[in-house]
């Protein structure tokens, strides 16, 4: 079996201590806040737009999760996993009480679909684009039919490159259990998809 | 599970993955959260910057932070009915910085009448005066404590 080894993995920026740079923050610091939005809010947003599928929502999750940041930053423990961990496991709970409230529910409402699918729109031919947009709407389809904790296991490991232990600490379960939630999610949406390709159009 | 299909699968990841890497927060969202913030976060005072460059400011805070280190309090004097010496803490505990935050020592002069203010004693006869002033400040401009030098 092939390795789902993470592929262009971006370097974190290690300049800044995550614990000061939480602490300036907690202190009002706008320097701090900016550093770390620059940093860290790309990926929890991200996160969260793959989870809920809304660029509303997703911003919303982000935002409650940068406030939070700098008016409960008690916490946060620098010894438990990195502040960007940290992050999306506060939009990771914004999420879920929108989703407990019944406000979230479309997991992939088409809007969201098309806002990823508008970042390649350019230089690419029409048939390209035309195969391309294709594959991306089976793919993000399938992603919605698998199961919260799957999807959320696939989109941390394989969407995201999160290392194991920062998306474990993340959706809050063991190694073990992220090992399997992605292995099953990744055997479902193998066959999701599929069964789309073989499906007649 | 086939290699086929796992070579497909991988490269369907590989593709979204770079789909989504290439979304990007709102370009609002961070004045939102500045804005949602029941403190508003302040960049440093421009009457400071006015002042002192970065340069000079991180100068003056590791001299000031040295000596206050190694060097004994200097013995409280009373000059004209000031108090000399010893910092007046300006800011509550919490506002101070933590971690490895540094504070700034900035020299300033300060209207003798800002004395009253602090509790301490001044000449109304002398309080169009400045009197010279160190002031620690923490990075978001906000005054911590400070001390008068004769």
């Amino acid at each position: 079996m092939m390795s789902f080894a993470p592929w262009n993995r971006t370097p974190r920026d290690a300049g800044a201590d995550d614990a000061s740079l939480v602490a300036r923050v907690a202190a009002g610091d706008a320097q701090a806040l900016d550093l770390l939005y620059r940093r860290e809010a790309g990926p929890v947003y991200r996160y969260a737009l793959a989870l809920s599928g809304n660029a509303a929502w997703a911003a919303d999750a982000t935002q409650e999760a940068f406030v939070a940041l700098a008016t409960r930053s008690q916490g946060f423990d620098a010894t438990r996993g990195p502040v960007g961990a940290w992050l999306a496991g506060v939009a990771r709970h914004a999420l879920s009480a929108l989703w407990r409230e019944g406000r979230l529910e479309d997991p992939l409402p088409e809007d969201g679909a098309e806002a990823v699918l508008d970042a390649h729109a350019a230089a690419a031919s029409p048939e390209a684009l035309l195969v391309r947009q294709q594959d991306s709407n089976a793919f993000w389809a399938a992603l919605c039919q698998l199961a919260a904790p799957h999807r959320e296991a696939l989109v941390l490991v394989d969407l995201q490159e999160r290392p194991y232990a920062e998306a474990a600490a993340i959706a809050g379960i063991e190694l073990n259990t992220l090992r399997t939630r992605l292995h099953r999610a990744r055997g479902k949406l193998a066959a999701l998809l599929g069964a789309a390709v073989g499906s007649p159009s | 599970m086939t290699d086929e299909i796992n070579t497909t699968l991988a490269a369907t990841l590989r593709a979204a993955a770079a789909e989504l890497q290439a979304q990007q927060p709102p370009p609002a969202l961070q004045a939102r959260i500045r804005a949602a913030l029941p403190r508003p976060v302040s960049r440093p005072a421009r009457r400071v910057v006015w002042a002192w460059s970065g340069g000079a400011a991180f100068a003056t805070v590791l001299l000031g932070s040295a000596l206050m280190v190694l060097r004994p309090a200097p013995p409280l004097m009373v000059d004209d009915g000031l108090r000399f010496g010893a910092f007046v803490r300006i800011a509550p505990d919490d506002h101070w910085p933590t971690g490895e935050t540094a504070a700034w020592l900035v020299r300033t002069e300060v209207p003798s009448e800002r004395l009253a203010a602090l509790g301490l004693p001044y000449d109304p006869a002398r309080a169009g005066e400045s009197v010279r002033a160190d002031v620690l400040m923490h990075p978001s401009g906000e005054v911590l404590a400070v001390r008068f030098v004769p």
